[in-house]
This record gives structure tokens, sequence and C-alpha cells, in this order.
């Protein structure tokens, strides 16, 4: 997990999206412990307030839960709420993709066209113009 | 003396001039235990002073200062040993040894701790034979810091105390300090140019410009209210009226940017609504894009 | 406590020990220049008389120079290199600070004096009653002791608003001379005090000034909030 404290996003969205990624991707699998708050701070060289409130959104989200005296651990439906928040991030980002074409003039109904032949189109992946 | 409930550092109304020079206007701030708070500003704004006039070295020229409830110039005997500071210019005794620095610094806290101090320095690959005037700058800092540490202060200031090193020193002094200090009882206030380790580090953030405190609040809080706003004015006109919270505005050709504080779309209607403008767009800022805005706000209006 | 003692006495280490080589220095002359002059002189308490005598009144004269450097180094020279400024955010507060440089100065400056006094007043009489004729300048230690006080507070108290060590001990050079030569013109324009006074009242007024200034400027600097 990297951070970059210089970016747009707060420290803490960044850790919460850095979670999710590793949920994802295996590194911390369902019923496995999360470093503690201390030691993800010291690791990531953040305030530990801020890997404390990371936590507590993934815990709002669903993604991981609090075992009584043993910290933090991957919820067995993570993937369930990993799909979820997935989902919800990729819709944010499809309407910012909308916003920013409108913006540099795309005429809506174009837009609209180029959404209509994708949702037609069997699922392939990411078409490169 | 219940020292919990007091603010750790409570400036209020606190002013000093030197001379006809007013270094530091009616500041006002609370720094509750636990917290770590960051001060930015360019130079000359006032950091240094403020934080000389909260360690007891110089005497402010109207207003209180109280650390942890108690007067540093007249209390100094009770609240020296509380407080671990590192300064800007390091003055230790250059003919000393690291070693000698050490038990010097021992024999006068009641409270320093031998292995903290002893896996600090090794830690920090301080040579305890080495004299302070053959160290270099960055283990300068790294010895003023351990000897900050070592007696486990409750308040540990910090002014400007990366300016000047390298990535690695400076990671290896952040290191230190949320190793030791940041564990939710203990308070840290330091004053930074780089911005990172502020934003790594910082609960709270005050913007000091010209004496005065500008901006103090929560980072995050601090990075979501604070927005660029970005709008194409219409041929041949120019902007009538800013919105309110407004901090710096410029214009360049037809674009007109603003960096508004306490962001709500409302601002976004009073801009529409006052303003020959269309196309407008909202955009994140970086402390440093806000911290400059800041800064370049105050010129304008100075 | 013990703390500051060792760091005040690093810090005056180069002064010390030229003040015991200043206090030494003529008696171990005096014994060189017997041992090469043979064994008659050796034996001689008469000799030894007028010889420890020269050494006595050089050792003295000196040790107002001794006094003045301890005076002018306690604070003007942690201040000529800022280390005043670390120790300033430490712990001790400035009157302990301050009762630690006042502890190693003047146990030395006792020690200096202590010296002086024992031959003065144990040693040269007795070899003096062993020889004849050679009268014993006492006067010297009487005249002196009262300006090594006014040196030394006029160095103290230079020393702890100034920076610079040097301009404290010439400060402190300048003050017997101010006050001898200020008694002789007010004796000589208005006839008070007289002639025959003026050592005695040359005498007080050294000491008390010496004190007043030492116990004065310590006030100040403990007052001080800037290093």
């Amino acid at each position: 997990m990297r951070i970059d404290p210089g970016s747009h996003l707060p420290i803490y969205l960044q850790i919460v999206d850095g979670v999710r990624r590793d949920v994802a991707a295996d590194v911390h699998r369902a019923g496995e412990a999360l470093p503690s708050v201390r030691a993800l701070a010291i690791d990531l060289g953040v305030n530990p307030n801020t890997v404390q409130r990371a936590y507590e959104e993934l815990e709002r989200e669903g993604l991981i839960g609090a075992r009584r005296g043993l910290g933090m651990f991957v919820r067995a439906d993570a993937a369930r709420a990993a799909g979820v928040q997935a989902r919800t991030v990729a819709e944010a980002a499809f309407e910012n993709a909308a916003r920013a074409a409108l913006a540099s003039g795309v005429k809506p109904s174009r837009l609209r066209k180029l959404f209509v032949s994708v949702l037609n189109q069997p699922s392939k992946g990411v078409r490169t113009p | 003396m219940n020292r919990a409930s007091h603010p750790v550092v409570e400036l209020r109304g606190l002013s000093k001039s030197f001379g006809d020079t007013r270094a530091v206007r009616e500041l006002n701030l609370s720094i509750p235990a636990g917290m770590v708070y960051g001060l930015i500003g360019p130079n000359g704004a006032g950091k240094s002073t403020t934080i000389k006039v909260i360690m007891g070295g110089l005497r402010a020229t109207s207003g209180s200062v109280r650390v942890a409830g108690l007067d540093p110039i007249a209390d100094a005997g009770k609240v020296k040993p509380i407080v671990g500071y590192v300064p800007e210019v390091h003055h230790i005794c250059r003919w000393m040894r690291a070693g000698e620095a050490v038990r010097f610094c021992r024999g006068l806290y009641p409270t320093w701790n031998d292995s903290l101090c002893d896996s600090l320095l090794d830690q920090f690959g301080i040579e305890r034979s080495k004299k302070v005037r053959h160290l270099s700058k960055g283990t300068l800092v790294k010895l003023a810091l351990t000897l900050a540490l070592s007696h486990e202060p409750e308040l540990l200031v910090m002014d400007e105390p990366t300016s000047g090193l390298d990535p690695m020193i400076r990671e290896e002094l952040m290191d230190g300090v949320l190793r030791n200090m940041c564990d939710g009882r203990r308070t840290v206030l330091f004053s930074s140019h780089t911005l990172s380790d502020v934003q790594r580090l910082a609960d709270r953030i005050g913007i000091i410009g010209s004496g005065e405190l500008l901006v103090d609040l929560p980072v995050d809080e601090l990075l979501r209210s604070t927005k660029l706003v970005r709008a194409v004015l219409c041929d041949g006109r120019l902007p009538a009226a800013c919105p309110s919270g407004t901090i710096f505005e410029r214009v360049d050709r037809r674009e007109w940017s603003l960096t508004i504080r306490d962001y709500s779309p409302d601002r976004l209607e009073e801009l529409r609504s006052a303003n020959p403008v269309e196309h407008v767009e909202v955009c994140d800022l970086t402390l440093e894009e806000i911290f400059k805005a800041y800064v370049r706000g105050r010129r304008a209006t100075a | 406590m013990k703390a500051l003692l060792w760091k005040d006495y690093r810090v005056n280490r180069s002064v010390l020990l030229i003040a015991a080589v200043m206090l030494v220095g003529p008696y171990l002359a005096a014994v060189a220049f017997a041992a090469a002059s043979g064994r008659e002189t050796l034996a001689s308490p008469r000799w030894w008389c007028e010889a420890l005598t020269n050494a006595a009144m050089i050792s003295v004269a000196l040790s107002l120079l001794s006094v003045s450097m301890l005076g002018a180094n306690a604070f003007a020279t942690e201040r000529a290199d800022r280390s005043a400024e670390f120790f300033a955010y430490l712990p001790p507060t400035r009157a302990r600070a301050l009762l630690s440089k006042a502890i190693l100065a003047l146990s030395a400056g006792c020690a200096i004096w202590l010296v002086h006094a024992v031959l003065a007043m144990v040693v040269l009489p007795r070899l003096d009653a062993m020889s004849s004729g050679i009268s014993l300048p006492d006067g010297t230690i009487k005249f002196l002791l009262p300006t090594a006080v006014l040196v030394f507070g006029t160095a103290w108290a230079a020393s702890t608003v100034l920076s610079s060590p040097a301009a404290a001990a010439g400060l402190s050079f300048a003050a017997p001379l101010i006050v001898g030569g200020a008694l002789l013109t007010l004796s000589h324009f208005t006839g008070a005090p007289r002639s025959e006074d003026l050592e005695a009242w040359y005498r007080a007024a050294c000491v008390t000034l010496g004190v007043f200034a030492f116990i004065l400027f310590s006030v100040v600097y403990t007052r001080r909030v800037t290093p």
C-alpha cells in the first residue's frame, strides 16, 4: 500500500482503497487479521488516527469487522462487500467521465449513442480508441 | 491540579511585537492532549515567534500563553520538565560528546528513560563518543530529537525539524516522533515547510500568515472544504463580485479561478448569479495548493 | 545540580588551569631559581623569605587576572557560542544555573585567596622570624583583596549582560581604576576624604561596589527571559 500525501484524496481514503485492493487481490484473506492501527500507522508513516478512521470506514462498508481484543479482521462475506464497493466506485467513475466528456464539448446525443453501443456489445472489456 | 482538563497549549489573544514590527497578532489557539498539530506558513509569518513564546523563550507583548495550564515563564520550573523541544537552529554545546550531552540532560530531567534513550541513539545511529561539532547536520537533529524524547515529555514542540535534511533522515525523524509520541495521550506541535510530513502526521493544521492564524482545521476537513472553482468568463466580460469565502482569485484570459473556503453549492449559486460566467467546474486541491492560495490571498490584501 | 556543576567546570576548565598556573608558577620559578643557584641559597631562610615575598606579590597580582577571567567567563562565553540558547530550554531555572556558576567561580576565587592568605599569614611570618630585617608587605594583600572583590564583581556583572568575555574582563579592570581615580579626584578637589584615609576608603568602596554588582546583576540575570 502506498500513500501519496500530496494527493487530493485524503490519506484515510487512500488507506481504505488500499485495503480494499489488498482484499480483492487476496493479500488479506477472509478471516485473516489486519495489521493493528499502530503497526499500520508506523509502517505507512501516518498518524494513527488516520488509520483508525480508515478502519472505521471499512467497518462501516462491511469489509472488515472487529473481534474483541484481537483487532480488525477481514469479514467472511468481504468478497460480497468488496464487490458492492467496487460497483459504487465504478459508478462514480462513470459519472465523472460523462461529466468530463460533456465539459469538453461532446454532444449529449453522441454520448448517449456511445453508451448504448457499449451496452449492446457482449462484455469484452475496455476498447482502446 | 488536574492537567487532563486543560488544553496542553492555549494561546489567547497572543500578540508579540519587536519594536514597531508586529510578528504575531491576536493569535488564538487551543491544542488538547493527544493531538498532533501542524503549523505551516511562509517564512517570517510568525511560526518561530509563536513557538518561542510557547516555550517561554520570549515574553508575549499582550495576551496569554498557557502550557498545561501553567505560564511558561513564571512557572518555567514546572513546565520545562514536561516539554521536549527541538529548535530550528541547534546550539547543543559543541565541545560535548554525544554521550556527554545525553548524560548531562539525563541529570536534569527526573523522568529520563535510559532504555528509551539507548534505543533511540542506536536507532538513529548516533556515535556516543563523537563530539557534537563533528556531527553531520542530520545526526545533530537526530540527537536533538533523542534528547527531547528521552524524558517522555507530555508535549513535544518542534520548529521546522526537517529543514535542509535529506528524505531518508526526514523519514527517520518523523518515524521517531510517530513511534514515541503518537499514542493518543501525548501532544505534538510542529512547524514545517515539508507539507507532506504535515499531512501525514498532523491531526489538525494551522496556517499562519503575517502573524495571524488564517486557518485552524482538521486536515481532512481543510482538504474537503476548500475547493478550486474554475469558471469560463463570457466574451469580453470581467468578474463582478467574488462569492463569500474566496481566499484568492485570478483571471487568466477567459478563465477565472477562485479558491474558496467552506465550499458549498450555495457558493456556486452566488458565483453564477453575480457574474457573467458560463461553464463552471469545481476541483479538489492539494495541501500545497491551499497553502499557496492563502499566502497569495494574504499578499493581495496586504 | 551535579550535571550543572560538571558542565560549568568543563566550560571553565581552561580558565581554572590558567589560574592554577598563575597561582603556583611564581613560587615554582623561585624554587627553580634556588635550585640553580646552589646549596647556600637553598638553606638560607632570608633568601627564601625575600624570594617567596616577591613570588607572592607576583602571584597575588596575577590572581586579579584570574578572578577577572572567572567572572567574565561565567555567562558571556555561553552567550558568545550560543550554547546559552540550548540551556535556556532545559529544566534548570535561571536561579539554579546561576547558583552552579557562582559555586564554581567563588570556590575557585576563595581557594586562590586562601593560598595567598596562608602564605602571607603563616609561612612568610615564620620565615621572617627565622631571618631578620625583611619586613613583610602584608599591605599588599590588604590592598589587593578588596580590589579582587571589585574586579570579580564587575566581571561577573558584565558577563551577565554582555556576549563577550573579553569585554567583561576589560570592564573589570577599568573598575578599580575608576574607583581609585574618583576617590583621588574627590580628595584633591574637596579635601574629603583626607589623604591618610584614602586607602581605607578605597578598600571599603571596592568591597561594597564589588558585592553590590555581583548581587544586583545576579538578580537581573535571574529575571531575564531571553538567553
